[in-house]
C-alpha cells in the first residue's frame, strides 16, 4: 500500500541523493518493503531513471501484483524497457560470488542505460539470494564493501538492499549493518551509526586478508571517533535551529499578543476578563473610563465590586453557564462606577480557554447604555403622551358629536314642531270648507261651492308644501350612513307610497328583475325612487295612462338605476333647471316644485349623481347613479 | 261606574267619551265628525292637560259626576298646554282607581318618538287624525263600530 503522498516515509525516500546505497530491513513480509520501494520507484520513473528489481523473497508475479495495486503499470513500463523486474538467475551468474565481475556487471548496466539515454539507474535487491549454500558471510561483506566503492555521491545510480530478517541469519544482519551508509528502518531512513568505511580490499575479496590488524582497529577508531564528532554536529544543529525557531515563534507570539493588547486597550468597550472565581484579571482602558477604577486598583478584586445589591445574584448564574461553555450575548443591566453612580450596561460575556481547551475564566465587554436607554425612555414617553393626546382628542371630537347630535335633534325636534303646527290650520281650513259644503249644500250656488273647494285646494297645496319641505330638510340634514341597500326593497317602498296614484290611473309599471344591491341608505333611496315614480305618474297627458319601467344597468362599479315614462317630456334648455328648488316648468299641473330637488340632495348625499334625457313631447328617463355594494 | 264586570255592548253608547284636545277648530270638527258619523255618546271636552286631570279626578266644576261622569274612552291628544298627552296619560296609569282607563292617543304627529312614548306609557291605541275629513267620518264609524265590541275594565 502506498502510503498517503506526503507521508514521512516517502518525504525521506525522495530526500535521498544520486549515490546512495541503503539497507532495508522487514520482519518478514515482502509488502512491508512496498511503502518504501514504491516511491522509489514512482520517482525514479518519473525522471527517466532505469529501475532494476531483483525479487527473491516474493516472486515476479507476486512482485507485479503489488506494484500495479499501488498504481505503477508494470506492463506498459515493462515494455519501455524502463522496469525490469529479474529473479536471482537473471541476476546471478551461476558459479561463485565474484565481487570485481559482479561489479562489472552493475557498471556495465549502468553504462547501458546512460546510452539508451537514461538519466540514471536504480536497483532494488532482495536479498534472500543469499541464502544460497555457496555464499559466505564474509563475500556479502566484500560484494556490499564494492557496492560502496561503486555507489558514491553523484554516481548516477542508487541501490536499496533488502533484508527479511526473519530468513537471514544475525550474521548477515550484522554485515548489512556494518556495510551500508543508509538504513531504511520502519518508518525513517536513518543515518547509519554503524557503518563503517569500505574495509581494505585485498585481491582475493575477502575483508582481512593480509592486512596489519591493528591498522585495522586504529582505522576503526578513527571512523567510529569521527561517527560521534558527526552525529554530535548534526545534533547540535538541530539545536540551534530549534531555538532559531522557538525564538521566532517567541517573537511572533509576543508581536500578536501585543496586536491584541492594543486591540483591546484602544477599545471604546470595557473589557475585563475574570478567573472562575470572579476575581478580575484584566482591565482596559475601556473599563477605567466607563467604571472609573484604574486598572492597578481594582485587578485581583472580585468582580461583585461593581454590581450593586439588586443584581447580586446575577454573578453565580453568570458564572455557571461560563463553566458551562456557554455565551452570554447582550444582556442587559446594571452595575456600580466607583464614584458609587449606577450606569446602565449591555454585556457580553464569554468563555477563556487554555491551550488544551479547559475553561479558566470569562471575558466580559460593557457597553454603556445609559444614552440608549435615555433615548428609549424618552420615546417611550413621547409615545405615552401621543397616545393620551389621542385619547383627549377622541374624546373632545366624541363631545363634539355629542353636542352636534345633540343640536340636529333638538333642530329637527323644532322643525317639526314648525311642520305640526303650520299643517293643522290647513287642517281646518280644509275640513270647514268641506263641512260648509256638506252641511249647507241647499243654500250653496254652484259658486259659492266652487270657492269652498278652492279654499280646500289651496290648504292642500300648501300641506303638501309642508310635507315636502319637511322631507327636504330631513334629507339635507338627517344622518345618512350608508350601507347594503336592495334596491327591491327601497322601490317596493316608493310603489306603496305611490299606491293609491297607481291605481287611480291604472297605470303600468314594469320592473327589470333582478334589482341589484347598492351602497345607500334605504329610507332616501326610499324617498327618491319615491319622487321620482310619483313625477312620472302625474306627468302625463290628460287621460293618458301612464306606462313606467323600472331597470338598472350595471357598470363597472357602479349602478344606473332608470325609470322611463310616457309622460309630456322636458324640453332640452329645461332640464338643467328641473332639479331646482321650487322650479315648476308646468304650473298646469299639481306640485311644490320641491320632489326633484329632494331627489338630486338626497341622491348627491349618498354618494350618488342623477341625470335625464327626455324630448319634448316623448317622455322621460330618470336616472340616478350609485356604487355597487 | 256603579255596575261591576265587563261593560256590554248594548251598554256602550251609553257611556260617556271623554275628548282631551286644545285646538278649537279640531274640537269643533271632532264634534261634527262625531255627529256625521252617528256616534250616539255623549262626548265631553277639556281643552287641556290640566283640566283633563281636574275632570277625571272629579275636582272642582267635574265634581258633579251626574253632569260629568267618568269615561269609557279618552280620547286624548298630545300636544297640549299646561300638561300635555303624556304627562295625563302618564298620571292615570299610576292613579289606583284610573290605571285601567282606556286611553286612545288621537293626533297628528306621526312622529316615530311619540308613537313610543306613548305606548311605554300604557296608551291603548295611537291614532293618526287623517286631513281630510271625509277619511276622518269613516274613521270614527269605525272606530265607534268597533269600540263597542271591546271590553273596557270597570273603574
Amino acid at each position: 500500500m502506498i502510503p498517503p503522498a506526503e507521508s514521512e516515509l516517502a518525504k525521506q525516500i525522495l530526500n535521498l541523493k544520486q549515490g546512495d546505497h541503503l539497507c532495508l530491513f522487514y520482519d518478514k513480509d515482502p509488502a512491508e518493503q512496498m511503502p518504501a520501494l514504491v516511491p522509489f520507484i514512482q520517482e525514479g520513473l518519473s525522471r527517466d531513471e532505469q529501475f532494476i528489481y531483483i525479487a527473491d523473497d516474493q516472486t515476479v508475479e507476486e512482485l507485479t501484483g503489488r506494484l500495479e495495486k499501488d498504481g505503477i503499470d508494470v506492463a506498459k513500463e515493462s515494455d519501455r524497457g524502463r522496469l525490469k523486474l529479474w529473479t536471482r538467475r537473471q541476476w546471478r551468474q551461476p558459479g561463485e560470488l565474484s565481487s570485481d565481475r559482479k561489479s562489472l556487471q552493475v557498471r556495465q548496466f549502468v553504462n547501458e542505460a546512460m546510452g539508451a539515454g537514461f538519466r540514471g539507474v536504480r536497483f532494488a535487491v532482495e536479498m534472500t539470494w543469499t541464502l544460497g549454500p555457496d555464499i559466505a558471510v564474509q563475500q556479502l561483506e566484500h560484494w556490499e564493501a564494492t557496492i560502496n566503492m561503486i555507489f558514491v555521491p553523484d554516481f548516477p545510480g542508487r541501490i536499496i538492499c533488502q533484508y527479511n530478517r526473519s530468513r537471514l541469519d544475525p550474521d548477515v544482519m550484522l554485515a548489512a549493518l556494518h556495510t551500508h551508509p543508509l538504513a531504511i528502518l520502519g518508518e525513517d531512513v536513518c543515518s547509519n551509526l554503524f557503518y563503517q568505511a569500505p574495509l581494505i580490499l585485498d585481491g582475493s575479496g575477502h575483508s582481512h586478508g593480509n592486512g596489519n590488524a591493528s591498522d585495522l582497529s586504529a582505522a576503526r577508531v578513527e571512523w567510529m571517533i569521527s561517527q560521534l564528532k558527526r552525529a554530535r554536529l548534526a545534533e547540535r544543529e538541530r539545536e540551534t535551529l530549534l531555538q532559531q525557531q522557538t525564538e521566532l515563534l517567541n517573537k511572533l507570539a509576543q508581536e500578536a499578543n501585543q496586536r491584541l493588547a492594543a486591540i483591546v486597550e484602544s477599545s471604546d468597550d470595557a473589557i475585563i476578563s475574570k478567573d472562575l472565581n470572579g476575581i478580575i484579571t484584566s482591565w482596559n482602558r475601556g473599563a477605567e473610563r466607563l467604571f472609573g477604577y484604574q486598572a492597578e486598583e481594582i485587578v485581583g478584586r472580585p468582580i461583585t465590586i461593581l454590581i450593586p445589591q439588586e443584581h447580586i445574584n446575577e454573578e453565580p448564574g453568570i458564572l455557571k453557564r461560563i463553566r458551562h461553555g456557554d455565551r452570554i450575548d447582550h444582556y442587559e443591566t446594571v452595575r456600580r462606577c466607583k464614584d458609587g453612580r449606577l450606569v446602565d450596561i449591555s454585556l457580553s460575556v464569554s468563555p477563556v480557554r487554555d491551550v488544551q481547551g479547559r475553561i479558566i475564566g470569562a471575558s466580559k465587554i460593557a457597553r454603556d447604555i445609559t444614552e440608549r436607554k435615555r433615548s428609549e425612555q424618552a420615546l417611550r414617553e413621547a409615545r405615552e403622551q401621543l397616545a393620551r393626546a389621542n385619547s383627549e382628542l377622541e374624546l373632545r371630537v366624541q363631545e363634539r358629536t355629542a353636542e352636534l347630535a345633540e343640536t340636529n335633534s333638538q333642530l329637527e325636534a323644532f322643525v317639526y314642531s314648525i311642520a305640526h303646527d303650520l299643517r293643522a290650520p290647513l287642517r281646518s281650513m280644509q275640513a270647514f270648507s268641506t263641512m260648509l259644503v256638506d252641511e249647507y249644500a241647499p243654500h250653496l250656488d254652484e259658486k259659492a261651492r266652487h270657492y269652498a273647494q278652492r279654499i280646500a285646494a289651496s290648504a292642500e297645496r300648501m300641506d303638501a308644501l309642508v310635507l315636502d319641505l319637511l322631507a327636504y330638510g330631513r334629507v339635507a340634514r338627517s344622518e345618512i350612513i350608508l350601507d347594503t341597500v336592495n334596491v327591491h326593497a327601497a322601490w317596493t317602498s316608493a310603489l306603496c307610497q305611490n299606491e293609491q296614484t297607481i291605481r287611480d290611473k291604472n297605470a303600468l309599471v314594469e320592473v327589470t328583475s333582478p334589482l341589484p344591491t347598492v351602497r345607500a341608505h334605504e329610507a332616501t333611496l326610499g324617498q327618491v325612487l319615491a319622487n321620482l315614480l310619483s313625477n312620472a305618474l302625474k306627468f302625463v297627458a290628460p287621460g293618458a295612462v301612464p306606462r313606467l319601467r323600472f331597470w338598472a344597468e350595471e357598470r363597472p362599479e357602479i349602478v344606473r338605476l332608470w325609470i322611463e315614462d310616457n309622460g309630456i317630456g322636458i324640453a332640452a334648455d329645461h332640464r338643467d333647471r328641473v332639479f331646482r328648488v321650487f322650479e315648476r316648468l308646468n304650473p298646469r299641473y299639481p306640485g311644490t316644485g320641491i320632489g326633484l330637488s329632494i331627489v338630486r340632495k338626497g341622491v348627491e348625499r349618498m354618494g350618488g349623481r342623477v341625470g335625464l334625457e327626455s324630448t319634448l313631447g316623448q317622455g322621460s328617463r330618470f336616472w340616478i347613479e350609485l356604487l355597487k355594494a | 261606574m256603579t255596575t261591576d264586570g265587563i261593560i256590554e255592548r248594548a251598554q256602550f253608547n251609553h257611556h260617556t267619551i271623554l275628548l282631551a284636545e286644545d285646538n278649537d277648530d279640531d274640537v269643533l270638527i271632532m264634534q261634527s265628525t262625531f255627529r256625521k258619523a252617528a256616534v250616539p255618546n255623549p262626548l265631553q271636552v277639556v281643552g287641556d292637560g290640566e283640566q283633563a286631570i281636574s275632570y277625571l279626578k272629579g275636582q272642582g266644576q267635574y265634581s258633579n259626576r251626574q253632569q260629568f261622569p267618568l269615561p269609557v274612552v279618552v280620547l286624548l291628544d298630545l300636544n297640549m298646554p299646561r300638561k300635555n298627552g303624556f304627562e295625563v296619560l302618564g298620571w292615570i296609569r299610576q292613579e289606583p282607581n284610573l290605571k285601567r282607563t282606556t286611553v286612545h292617543i288621537l293626533t297628528a304627529s306621526s312622529r316615530t318618538v311619540d308613537v313610543q312614548r306613548a305606548f311605554d306609557l300604557g296608551a291603548n291605541a295611537y291614532i293618526i287624525k287623517p286631513s281630510k275629513v271625509d277619511a276622518l267620518v269613516e274613521m270614527v264609524k269605525a272606530w265607534h263600530t268597533f269600540s263597542q265590541y271591546e271590553a273596557f275594565p270597570t273603574h
